[in-house]
């Protein structure tokens, strides 16, 4: 990849913006479609089928209605909030795919910046400032209980999820995405050498993207449609269209930090120079990422409800919390005792795997959810 | 100017609390029930049922229809389980009329009655997934369940949801010859379906969070509130109209009567679990007893029952189903009066719901298995 373009900062900058947001529209109608047909497949059902060759169409048929459909602002709507809570919630989403390494340190926009987990982090939490807006800016309950609920899930899961990435970050030694692949492909995947930090992050990101079954912002069944309740048209479309997109994002996520990234163990691992290995790395990390997608899937169709708002902020400060910091404990003493030898993925595996197991049994019978009816007379 | 003290009073934080609408277009109200809740936050401080959205007036037109043309507009009571409805419609006209029903008509009747309870309970507990929040996956597993046994009823009467298959004196027509080998075939393999969907959901853990506990309604207050059905039972109290009043042939059938302990939601889901299966026994010695013969008494078509008043009740899938006739013996009855189940287990929301959250008062209202075209009527 030594050609002047990507020698160019703004040529480099240019080609990979395009590519975030069109390979993000793109990634997008695929795995859509995907994902349709595969939940209609759990469901018992054929799922869309009609438009174009096994309906892979029926996504952007959809995108077109919404497009095409009357955009209704509520009368009583803070007009500028309203507006641009779409956006607010729309480009964080897109800028995070920034960070993502394709195929090696310069295949992406800002693979190997420095800060890199500190970035994810900061950018994953505007959406809550857009679903918050879009809560509040429809003068609606629903979408206010809806908003509210999806900052609560937000600003309570973020803690678990900087935590599971701190470990992370102690094990490769380096907070840059780019790094932290590489660290797996010398030492091995981190998702055996941390498993517990691995579920932690894995939860507390379904979480944060409020994806089903912890879908806090819209929960259908109780909320109508949570945030989008007042939204219609081409403004509704993008809050389905970011739902997705964040699903997307989580699976590359935890295909990068957790699963490897674009390496791949054995021979095959070692990319060759040039296009193919580039196209290689990129399709690696594809199989990862459909692979992490599918089990969200999975996740979302086979889950028979969502827990209370309050048993779920309990799961994450009594429950995922803990187990956090008791995670980065453990790492930071692997790190400390074995760091940098050549036997501390087996010391780190032989340690972690168990202890997953050990405390996450500990906690299942510590762990109680409490809550339950209120006297309400109490409350008056 | 104030001292500190008397400022802190004032800027004490204080929460408003809200109304929020629910219903009658909101996704898990079951159809177009409406409850105006006050909340505390998201705590359910007051609960005020509206009713009437679906109100069609079915008790003011049967009035003006004769006996049998009121069949029909039974089916449009619970929508959900139209058989029963028609059961207990033309048992009460027979009481008035004093017509007995033939023998392979009252088999046919208990064998659709069950099959009724089966399809209605297992969209009861689809639905109450549903409410729970999980993504429609539980229902349509109910669904294909319920639509065999809407296949089933096609095959007898020709329609998938409003029957108008019994008759005053009978049912409407024999039934067909493959009837009795695809119910066979369907009390044979359904146990199976119904195990698949008892495993994955009445262990799982997150059900049990939400449910246990939740909505509890004691035993007394059950029966003071006048609930019946799967309602009544989950609260411990054993009452079952097809054992204790027995109408129609129910006493030649070996069943038991399921019962609860708390009465709470997760009592409700597992009494509709356990009466399914013993709908299912009740049907399949139902199919194995089967008389031969007529399935429908010789009657004047237009039915003049002698002066007087009839009331019979059946155990429908939600409850007590009542009907209330009365006879000046024209071709009219005089007055025609529902004795709703779902109405009446709903009477209590307001006890279930208060001090619960938000999410438990939708759980709650599903787990009642309320159909609003019997409430409004």
């Amino acid at each position: 990849m030594e050609s002047p373009l990507f020698d160019n900062w703004w040529g480099h900058w240019g080609v990979f913006t395009a590519a975030c947001i069109f390979g993000a529209l793109t990634l997008l109608l695929v795995f859509l479609w995907f994902d349709r047909r595969y939940w209609a497949r759990f469901q018992i059902r054929v799922g869309p089928n009609r438009y174009g060759p096994g309906g892979f169409f029926q996504v952007l048929a959809d995108g077109m209605k919404m497009a095409l459909k009357e955009d209704i602002i509520p009368d009583r709507a803070d007009k500028v909030l309203h507006g641009i809570a779409p956006i607010l919630v729309m480009f964080p989403v897109v800028a995070l795919f920034a960070i993502i390494p394709y195929a090696n340190a310069r295949a992406g926009l800002v693979p190997d910046l420095n800060i890199g987990l500190i970035y994810i982090v900061a950018i994953s939490s505007v959406v809550g400032i857009g679903l918050l807006t879009a809560g509040w800016a429809s003068s609606n309950k629903y979408s206010l209980l809806g908003g509210m609920r999806a900052i609560a899930t937000i600003v309570s899961y973020e803690f678990p999820v900087v935590l599971a990435l701190i470990g992370v970050g102690l094990m490769a030694g380096t907070l840059s995405v780019n790094g932290i692949v590489e660290a797996q492909e010398q030492n091995g995947w981190f998702i055996f050498m941390q498993p517990l930090g691995f579920l932690i992050f894995f939860i507390g990101m379904m979480a944060e993207i409020s994806r089903s079954p912890f879908d806090f912002a819209e929960c259908e069944s109780e909320l109508g449609c949570g945030v989008n309740t007042e939204y219609s048209g081409l403004r509704f479309g993008i809050f389905q269209m970011v739902e997705f997109m964040e699903g997307i994002f989580m699976a590359f996520l935890v295909a990068t930090l957790f699963l490897g990234g674009y390496s791949f163990p054995g021979s095959l691992g070692t990319l060759p120079e040039g296009a193919g290995g580039t196209i290689l790395g990129i399709g690696f990390l594809m199989l990862k990422v459909f692979i992490v997608y599918l089990v969200l899937g999975w996740i979302k169709c086979t889950m028979p409800g969502r827990l209370r708002i309050d048993q779920w902020m309990g799961f994450a400060w009594k429950g995922l919390l803990p187990l956090a910091v008791l995670n980065i404990f453990i790492i930071a003493l692997e790190v400390v005792a074995f760091g940098g030898g050549a036997d501390f993925p087996a010391w780190a595996m032989l340690i972690n795997i168990p202890a997953c197991v050990l405390l996450i049994l500990l906690w299942s019978r510590l762990w109680n959810t409490g809550g339950g009816r209120v006297d309400v007379r109490a409350i008056r | 100017m104030k001292s500190l003290e008397e400022r802190e009073e004032v800027i004490e934080l204080e929460t408003d609390p809200y109304v929020l609408n629910i219903g009658p277009h909101h996704p898990s109200t079951h159809g177009v029930f409406r409850m105006r809740v006050l909340f505390d936050g998201e705590v359910a401080v007051d609960v005020e049922p509206m009713l009437g959205y679906l109100h069609r007036g079915i008790e003011k037109l049967a009035e003006t229809r004769t006996y049998t043309q009121a069949i029909p507009l039974t089916d449009r009571l619970d929508y959900l389980a139209s058989m029963t409805n028609n059961v207990a419609y033309c048992m009460t006209a027979e009481k008035l009329a004093g017509i007995k029903v033939p023998e392979r008509a009252e088999y046919i009747r208990v064998i659709l009655s069950e099959l009724m309870r089966v399809s209605s309970h297992i969209m009861a507990l689809g639905f109450l997934m549903n409410d729970l929040g999980s993504l429609f996956t539980p229902l349509f597993y109910a669904a294909r369940e319920r639509e065999k046994l809407l296949d089933l009823f096609e095959m007898v009467s020709g329609q998938r949801l409003l029957y108008n298959y019994m008759r005053i004196g009978g049912v409407s027509q024999d039934v067909p010859e493959r009837f009795v080998k695809k119910a066979q075939q369907f009390v044979d393999e359904f146990p199976g379906y119904l195990d698949e969907i008892d495993n994955l959901l009445t262990e799982n853990e997150v059900f049990r969070m939400r449910a246990e506990g939740v909505g509890a309604l004691s035993a007394e207050d059950a029966i003071n509130y006048s609930c019946s059905g799967p309602v009544l039972r989950a609260c411990g109290v054993n009452r079952d109209i097809r054992r204790d009043d027995p109408y129609s042939i129910y006493d030649r059938f070996d069943f038991d009567v399921v019962t609860g302990e708390n009465g709470d939601v997760y009592d409700r889901y597992r009494v509709r679990l356990e009466e399914i299966r013993q709908s299912v026994r009740i049907v399949k010695q139902a199919l194995r007893d089967l008389p031969g013969g007529e399935v429908q008494t010789k009657h004047a078509h237009f039915l003049r029952p002698p002066v007087g008043e009839a009331f019979s009740r059946i155990e429908a899938p939600k409850g007590e189903l009542g009907f209330y006739l009365v006879s000046d013996n024209s071709i009219a009855p005089y007055r025609f009066h529902v004795r709703p189940p779902t109405l009446l287990n709903l009477s209590p929301l307001r006890d279930m719901i208060v001090g619960w959250k938000l999410a438990d008062a939708i759980l709650i209202l599903g787990s009642i298995d309320i159909v609003l075209g019997e409430i409004d009527r």
